[in-house]
């Protein structure tokens, strides 16, 4: 399988999986975004060297992933697209920052190693929390309740066509690399002197693909938005989750859960 | 019903693809349209899809004329089927597919859901509910994207090529859907043999002109007419 048909199906993945049937699937789109941004300010509000305080947030996405039937492999994906740019900054974390914070035998621990191991962990975390949000809700039910919340449609409207764009694109690449692979049964890969061509007529196959789309959304009375009438904003289930999790992320704001087993044992 | 005057259509290159068309179609009348490639039969539809806008002439339904301030209600009256299934069916799964015109006009998720279990027992495709749509094929996706368009219950559906990607199974069913429907329908199509079975009336295009506009067997049992517009005698009116 190559890679443009493994990122079309994991894209389609994640389609798939929002249509899911579990707890978490019928969950109201806001206590679920409500949860989720909570979450992330939480998890971003921690201190820059503070690792002990974090550990304990991976109970969340873990949990939700477990009854969300979501599998690790998605979250792995994901994660592979969003952690090198962290783990470039944390790299350059722990060569510009060099004061000693322990040292560990040989081996000196720095506010630099900290530091980056904590803008890891925030990113394995956050990166998590929102991929449990947008396995678990589809996105046009996420757009409508942002819309509800007063972020501009503009917003909304150019997240869901991104979407659906992206979508596109691939289908797009995957038949013309396809095409290509056909005629070229020796070749390993597109050759850079049809890359410029290819990339090209790609842009203009998707534009125009993504152009027939929208019209065709048009004519079904697609005028840019949703209709929010009939939007379940929370229901006693999702109400009950709102305040269990958000209870849940507050204690584990101001509560170590390291430092007080820590201290147990010490007792 | 439906009624077009002297419609002119030019693209911005300036080449006229569309000359003083004028044409009506009656509540539930089922007429053809044929012609040779480029004779502006998708154009056409797509003018009267309310795709593109009407430069010049007037079209209505029910005497509401196109203009930008009518379009959502006139939406809600007229059904296209793209020529390309894949162009028209883009949500994740069969049912919020279905469902995504009604939605878009404030329906309560009961009456969505009703509607959307009707048209699915209706075209026979009840069990592909809650399939992801890029897993159907090309027969299925046709249905489906009839299924979208049929559940908003327009007064006219105008149909580009809907019998491509079909099966002659898929055919046959396709054929006694519209001859159920009642629905007013155009269907522009290469199938003659397809107008012959579901259309009573037939009109021929050429460069952009309708040049003839009259009872099926008729027009097609022409067979000088028929060779002037770049189309043939269908096998079945050849012996007549």
């Amino acid at each position: 399988m190559n890679k443009l048909t493994r990122a079309a199906l994991q894209f389609r993945m994640m389609e798939e999986l929002a249509d899911g049937d579990s707890y978490v699937h019928h969950l109201t789109p806001l206590a679920k975004l409500l949860t989720t941004l909570f979450f992330v300010v939480t998890v971003i509000s921690f201190d820059l060297y503070d690792i002990s305080g974090l550990w304990q947030f991976a109970v969340y996405p873990l949990f939700f992933m477990i009854i969300g039937d979501i599998p690790a492999g998605v979250l792995g994906a994901v994660l592979a697209i969003a952690l090198p740019l962290t783990l470039f900054t944390g790299l350059s974390n722990i060569f510009f920052n060099q004061h000693i914070w322990l040292q560990l035998g040989p081996l000196p621990i720095t506010y630099g190693m900290l530091s980056g191991l904590a803008l890891v962990l925030k990113c394995v975390l956050t990166v998590s929390a929102v991929t449990v949000l947008m396995a678990t809700t589809k996105l046009a039910d996420l757009c409508n309740t942002l819309r509800f919340l007063h972020v501009p449609n503009v917003f909304t409207f150019q997240l869901l066509m991104c979407f659906r764009y992206i979508r596109v694109l691939l289908e797009e690449a995957e038949q013309m690399s396809a095409a290509y692979r056909l005629r070229n049964p020796l070749g390993r890969g597109i050759q850079l002197r049809y890359f410029g061509e290819i990339l090209g007529q790609l842009l203009l196959r998707s534009y125009a693909r993504a152009g027939r789309i929208y019209t065709a959304m048009q004519c079904r009375g697609f005028q840019g938005a949703g209709h929010m009438d009939h939007i379940v904003l929370l229901d006693w289930r999702s109400l009950i989750y709102l305040a269990a999790v958000g209870a849940g992320i507050c204690l584990g704001r101001f509560f170590n859960a390291a430092l007080l087993i820590e201290k147990l044992l010490n007792q | 019903m439906f009624a077009a005057e002297h419609i002119e259509w030019s693209y911005p290159d300036g080449y006229q693809a569309l000359r003083d068309i004028d044409l009506n179609i009656a509540r539930t009348e089922s007429v053809g349209l044929v012609g040779a490639n480029g004779a502006g039969k998708s154009t056409l539809l797509r003018l009267f899809a309310g795709i593109i806008p009407v430069t010049a002439g007037r079209i209505s339904v029910d005497g509401m004329a196109y203009t930008p301030a009518n379009l959502l209600r006139l939406r809600q009256k007229i059904g296209y089927v793209f020529q390309n299934p894949d162009d028209q069916v883009f949500m994740p799964t069969v049912y919020d597919d279905v469902a995504f015109g009604i939605r878009n006009f404030g329906h309560d998720e009961a009456f969505v859901e009703k509607k959307v279990a009707a048209i699915l027992a209706r075209l026979g495709i009840a069990e592909l509910r809650n399939q992801l749509t890029h897993k159907l094929s090309g027969g299925q996706k046709r249905s489906v994207a009839l299924a979208g368009v049929l559940v908003m219950n327009p007064d006219v559906i105008f149909l580009d090529e809907p019998t491509a990607f079909l099966d002659l199974k898929g055919r046959r069913s396709f054929i006694n859907l519209m001859q159920a429907a009642e629905n007013a329908k155009l269907l522009a199509t290469h199938d003659l043999e397809l107008v012959l079975e579901l259309c009573p009336r037939v009109l021929v295009m050429d460069r952009g002109r309708i040049v003839a506009d009259g009872p099926v067997a008729e027009v097609f049992s022409d067979k000088k007419f028929m060779e002037s517009v770049s189309l043939e005698v269908p096998p079945r009116l050849q012996n007549n």
